[in-house]
């Protein structure tokens, strides 16, 4: 059961990661890779989130035509959502919050270390992309609890797999 | 919700190397029997399951499916759900891998397998570029390779070729293997080479023959809508639209010199283009479209909801009582299109919100609170739809198909298309549903494969084919 | 068409080297090996990053001579143009480098590669199935848009300006998706099952890397190529 889930969130979270909303320059688009991610940590599991996390953006990356970015996204969003699976599972807002929190920071920081560093971007367009970084996640924490509760609503036996 | 069984009291015996048909109705749980007979249920979805099920001495509910590879395989109703790889071969090494066998080995057998029923083109193929008929044949070829002594076909040769049938058939019978065929719909080629029929219906297996179906089989199959004739839909079915006395009027849509053509990169198949010169479907009337795969049915049906626009021709609605051209957006509003696959449009938690979201949303003056709970609340009673706080999602498919129906019964749009919305759900089911939205919309539009059906309900029949109407006939 | 299962050499982390002679010949093998789309496509992609790169480095760098100079403010330092220069080398090198490495390996032979090299074999069959629904889910995602789009009243046009509007416009859709995709889950599970994953014995591989002389004559040229440009920097260094 846990490969298919995992599988399936993976190629979720690739969708999720092609749905643009025309924004930012840098890297090309906005998407909603955060709120796949999100709600694969919420509905499933920390180490679901992780795995689908991290191989579907890299995966997105490779087949959209940006392969560079692909070792970076599946660290970058693995860890996003491990983090976020560990924190906030517990239930409650608090948890929640402090998920979200660390989810995003751990994103933001991601990207910022790996398109500095690791891609050699320098610190000028590495910042660029905070900001819209941080929007990214908003929209994808919003988005992501939205998207959980709905689903457990609409299709109760969701709450049957945890991992 | 679904807590009363759904077998009682089954008792089935597989003879040894014969051939075994359970025909009953779609939802009869045909799927559900096929899966419990290799151990995946209740294992992977819950359910209570009490009684003995044995494979010749051993007892299959100790064993897991994955054990049971060699001796059990399992072709699902629906291949979306069971291919799972990016190559033909690979989908059909799959399970030899598991089993361990030298890659020597398992060459010589994806290549019988793949020749057995002329997929061998396909052999480094992407299985998601197979027709719906190639995929059942890949997965036909999975089972060949791994050769097990029982074979379950869930649906399986429904969609398949004549030849390639009788090749199946065949094949087994002469390799003595152990069949078991779950099927909806009667085939003439049963009578050649099933050992044993039986019905299942209402929870209940009835044995009905041995070497040959016994008198009274073709009364019951008819009783229970795996037949359809001509009485069994009369019975269900009264006049639905009324053909408009005034059939010189303004048609309800009309489709004048329209050329339409996917773009090269749509993914689409390049070089298909659809041009009609003139379609119209009058107030009142039902017109069916037929044609094989690929002939542009769905084209011609997106093209009139406004999802598709076509590169020049025009399309006219009437409004007021006048024809005029009508642009994309309004056709969306205009015309109601039930897709295929029910889900795409479900996705409220509740029966009711997935009614009423619709009537929230329509624009115009917003009806009131008592309104929508009377309009969702009798649209509920139409469809004998469950309870109205039960989420969808985990409704039966016929169900969710009424719900989707129901959807658009309360939209009221002037002309609705239902794409192939016979498959999967009983003959009365789908009949009740036109009947239904024939009420609700001034003219219809209904997509199928079944050339009897089409005959049955409507008034014409346009006939499509490669993006061009045939020379149409009036019933 | 050589099967390059054994990319991973032309995996080079950093290549700082002030001459773009080094990005020179990564271009010409693109080129070689894709065509001038292979060059073309990755650089278009990349080209906002670069400009941002160029506009971006000059005030983090102001070492060296004054370059552009307005108004008394030094704008632009020849440290800074250097730095930036540099670094849409390194860049463009990078990807270049991936977008060769992705579009001439073949997937199923690399994830076979890699399950042969250790990779633990959930982890390969998750990829590989995740690959066969990434289309499937894309073009659900398609039907559904249509099917919701359907659905909504006439005025219903989204022209929300604001980004949250349009995902918010967007929720119904995905919830669909999602519902519809997570429904596989059970059955996926049944399809692997009755092809025997969870069973104990090792499995054997199918799909083998054809052409093993092939691949040894590429490693080595690879390897020849490599230390050839690497000279230059070893140069430095010393």
């Amino acid at each position: 059961m846990k490969i298919a889930a995992v599988a399936i969130l993976t190629a979720v979270t690739a969708l999720f990661t092609f749905v643009r909303v025309p924004f930012a320059p840098t890297r090309g688009y906005f998407n909603l890779s955060d709120m796949a991610i999100f709600f694969s940590a919420l509905t499933i599991g920390p180490f679901t989130a992780l795995l689908a996390g991290g191989l579907g953006t890299a995966l997105a990356d490779i087949i959209s035509g940006y392969p560079q970015w692909a070792p970076i996204s599946f660290v970058v969003h693995g860890l996003q959502g491990l983090v976020i699976g560990l924190l906030a599972r517990r239930g409650g807002v608090l948890n929640l919050s402090m998920g979200a929190a660390a989810g995003t920071v751990t994103m933001c920081t991601g990207y910022l270390l790996g398109g500095w560093l690791i891609l050699g971007l320098g610190p000028g367009p590495a910042l660029a992309e905070v900001p819209i970084n941080l929007l990214q996640n908003l929209a994808g924490i919003i988005g992501g609890v939205s998207l959980h509760l709905a689903v457990k609503k609409a299709y109760p036996p969701i709450a049957g797999i945890n991992w | 919700m679904v807590n009363s069984p759904l077998f009682q009291g089954l008792d089935l015996s597989l003879a040894q190397g014969k051939i075994t048909l359970i025909l009953g109705p779609p939802e009869s749980g045909k799927t559900t029997l096929s899966r419990i007979l290799t151990g995946l249920i209740p294992r992977f979805t819950g359910g209570e399951l009490s009684g003995k099920l044995n494979l010749g001495r051993k007892s299959l509910t100790a064993l897991m499916p994955y054990e049971l590879l060699e001796e059990i395989g399992l072709v699902f109703q629906n291949s979306e759900e069971q291919l799972f790889t990016t190559r033909c071969d690979s989908e059909i090494a799959f399970a030899l891998e598991s089993l361990a066998m030298p890659r020597e080995k398992i060459r010589e057998r994806v290549f019988s397998a793949l020749e057995w029923l002329g997929l061998s083109p396909y052999e480094q193929g992407n299985p998601k570029n197979l027709s719906g008929g190639e995929k059942k044949k890949l997965l036909l070829a999975c089972l060949f390779a791994l050769d097990p002594a029982i074979w379950l076909l869930d649906e399986t040769l429904d969609e398949i070729d004549r030849e390639s049938k009788f090749k199946v058939l065949q094949n087994l019978r002469r390799s003595r293997k152990t069949v078991l065929i779950f099927s909806s719909k009667w085939l003439e080629l049963y009578r050649e080479f099933v050992h044993r029929f039986y019905l299942l219906s209402e929870g209940r297996l009835y044995a009905a023959g041995e070497g040959q179906p016994e008198p009274g089989f073709w009364q019951k199959l008819e009783e229970r809508g795996l037949l359809l004739t001509k009485e069994s839909a009369g019975s269900s079915l009264r006049a639905p639209l009324p053909l408009s006395s005034k059939r010189g009027s303004i048609p309800l849509i009309q489709v004048r010199e329209m050329k339409f053509s996917y773009q090269a990169n749509s993914g689409r198949s390049r070089g298909f283009s659809l041009i009609i010169p003139d379609f119209s479907v009058y107030k009142g009337e039902i017109v069916a479209l037929v044609g094989p795969n690929g002939s542009g049915k769905s084209t011609l049906a997106r093209v009139l909801c406004g999802l598709l626009a076509p590169q020049s021709g025009e399309i006219l609605i009437s409004k007021e009582g006048n024809q005029r051209a009508a642009a994309v957006e309004e056709l969306k509003s205009y015309t109601g299109y039930l897709f295929q696959n029910p889900d795409s449009q479900i996705f409220l938690s509740t029966v009711h919100e997935e009614l009423a979201y619709g009537l929230k949303n329509q624009g115009r003056p917003k009806p009131t609170r008592e309104e929508i709970e009377k309009r969702v609340n009798r649209a509920i009673e139409l469809f004998n739809l469950p309870a109205a706080d039960l989420p969808p999602a985990i409704m039966s498919y016929s169900t969710r198909k009424r719900l989707q129906a129901a959807v658009y019964y309360l939209l009221e749009r002037s002309l609705l298309i239902i794409d192939e919305g016979d498959s999967g759900i009983s003959f009365r089911d789908y009949l009740k549903i036109v009947e239904l939205l024939g009420s609700a919309a001034k003219g219809m539009v209904i997509i199928t494969h079944n050339q009897e059906l089409a005959r049955l309900l409507a008034h014409r029949i346009i006939y499509l084919e490669a993006g061009r109407i045939l020379p149409g006939r009036e019933e | 068409m050589v099967l390059l299962a054994y990319l991973p050499v032309f995996f080079l982390p950093l290549p700082i080297l002030m001459l773009a002679g080094y990005l020179a010949a990564i271009v010409f093998i693109s080129f070689l090996c894709l065509g001038p789309r292979g060059v073309i496509r990755p650089f278009l992609s990349i080209l906002p990053i670069l400009i941002l790169v160029l506009l971006l480095t000059p005030p983090f760098q102001r070492e060296g001579e004054p370059f552009i100079v307005i108004g008394g403010r030094i704008l632009v330092t020849t440290g800074g143009i250097n730095e930036a220069l540099r670094l849409i080398i390194r860049f463009s090198g990078i990807t270049l480098l991936f977008y060769l490495f992705a579009n001439t390996t073949n997937a199923d032979l690399f994830i076979t590669s890699c399950y042969r090299m250790g990779m633990p074999f959930n982890l390969v069959l998750v990829v590989t199935i995740a690959m066969r629904y990434i289309p499937h889910l894309t073009t659900l995602y398609r039907e559904v848009t249509d099917a919701h789009s359907l659905r909504r009243g006439p005025d219903a046009a989204v022209r929300g300006f604001s980004p949250f509007r349009r995902v918010k416009a967007l929720l119904p859709v995905l919830t669909s998706v999602l519902i519809q995709a997570i429904r596989q889950i059970p059955v996926l599970s049944m399809a692997l099952e009755c092809r025997g994953v969870g069973r104990k014995v090792k499995r054997s591989t199918y799909l083998e890397l054809k052409n093993r002389a092939g691949v040894m004559a590429d490693f080595s040229i690879s390897l020849l190529i490599i230390i050839i440009l690497l000279i230059p920097l070893i140069r430095e260094m010393v």
